[in-house]
């Protein structure tokens, strides 16, 4: 089974999601960036576009976000920070 | 007897009302606290994770110049911003506010003080007491909005990044529990970097960058959490001075109803005593 990581993704307003995935797709400054555990520390800039999330259980779930948000890697644990409340549809 | 019965009658009438004012507001201002307890918890999450990657971002800072980082030689001139309440009736928020800040002041005796003042009690207070009040936010009544918290922070940006304004200071009211809660004072700007280790870290596109995008987030950010915390607490101890209010209200109200019912047997057993010896003195 592959190797999972955490991801919590954040808004001003509410916690959108939070959960142990293992595969995440979402929309860096340069372009798509896909992210797996083990991944190096990183922080990212994110546009909008879609987040595309592949959950352990075998579920996938797609975030389409409005605005701009930051992305930390660490340590397996990935927060996603968007940065205004209507976000997400 | 010393009070009539309709003395006594009337005063419970006014404990009464009393009570059930007291009791209105307890209710209103649990009402209040409810709502905007839950926001506390989440923008307080929200506001930690953007503190933690600004620090980090910070931490690897190259030859970042950004405004709102700029460290000024000379730190003699302070903005404080001051949020308490527009109305009273909540017990010792006010006070312990305005306690913490005349410590600070005292404190930082030689440097000139301004003061933003959030609150109709704030406002009243410096004006007493004869600070300058450079700007001044009135009538929130303990409602959080995003306007409000954009008004506020334009003018303190404003301040630091064109002003003569050395550093801004926040004075606002940590919310622990709905029983307890902490004046706390916190520097806003300049923003400083946080002692800590240097990770590696890749960066997308580069630090300068993400740190300029980060910045305006975590300062509203900042800004809203303060207020919202601020505005937590405020209704908090009004709901605990209000329900002890209350409960002395009802205290007193029984002592009274007490009282009267002594009075009116009193008076009771004077007319019989009066009726009965009359009957004899008939006879």
């Amino acid at each position: 089974m592959a190797k999972e990581f955490h991801l919590t993704v954040l808004s001003p307003t509410k916690s959108l999601y939070n959960g142990k995935v293992v595969s995440l797709v979402a929309p860096a400054a340069l372009g798509y960036l896909g992210i797996l555990a083990d991944h190096a520390p990183l922080i990212a800039g994110l546009k909008k576009g879609k987040i595309m999330i592949k959950e352990s259980s075998g579920g996938d779930v797609l975030l389409e976000t409005q605005t701009r948000g930051f992305l930390e890697v660490k340590n397996n644990n990935v927060t996603i920070i968007l940065d205004r409340p209507s976000g997400v549809c | 007897m010393i009070q009539s019965l309709r003395q006594i009658k009337s005063k419970i009438r006014n404990i009464e009302n009393v009570r059930k004012v007291t009791h209105a507001m307890e209710m209103i201002a649990t009402a209040k606290f409810k709502t905007i307890e839950n926001q506390v918890l989440i923008s307080r999450q929200y506001l930690a994770k953007v503190e933690e990657l600004l620090y980090n971002l910070l931490a690897h800072r190259g030859a970042l110049n950004l405004p709102l980082l700029n460290r000024r030689d000379n730190q003699d001139k302070i903005i404080l911003c001051v949020i308490a309440s527009d109305t009273g009736l909540c017990s010792t928020y006010n006070s312990d506010m305005f306690c913490c800040v005349e410590d600070y002041i005292r404190q930082e005796g030689s440097k000139t003080i301004e003061v933003v003042a959030v609150g109709k009690k704030a406002f009243n207070y410096f004006k007493k007491r004869n600070l300058k009040i450079r700007e001044s936010f009135l009538e929130f009544h303990g409602r959080y909005s995003e306007g409000i918290a954009c008004q506020i922070l334009n003018i303190l940006i404003e301040y630091f990044v064109c002003g003569d304004i050395d550093s801004v200071v926040l004075a606002y009211t940590h919310f622990e529990t709905a029983s307890r809660h902490k004046v706390k004072l916190e520097k806003l700007f300049p923003i400083e970097a946080r002692e800590q280790e240097m990770h590696f870290m890749l960066f997308e596109p580069d630090v300068q960058k993400i740190t300029e995008d980060l910045i305006p987030v975590f300062v509203f950010n900042k800004i809203k959490t303060i207020l919202l915390e601020s505005f937590a607490s405020e209704h908090a101890s009004r709901m605990m001075a209000m329900g002890e209010a209350t409960e002395n209200a009802r205290g007193l109200l029984e002592d009274m109803i007490l009282l009267r019912n002594k009075v009116r047997q009193a008076n009771i057993t004077n007319e019989i005593l009066e009726i009965s010896s009359t009957a004899e003195a008939l006879r």
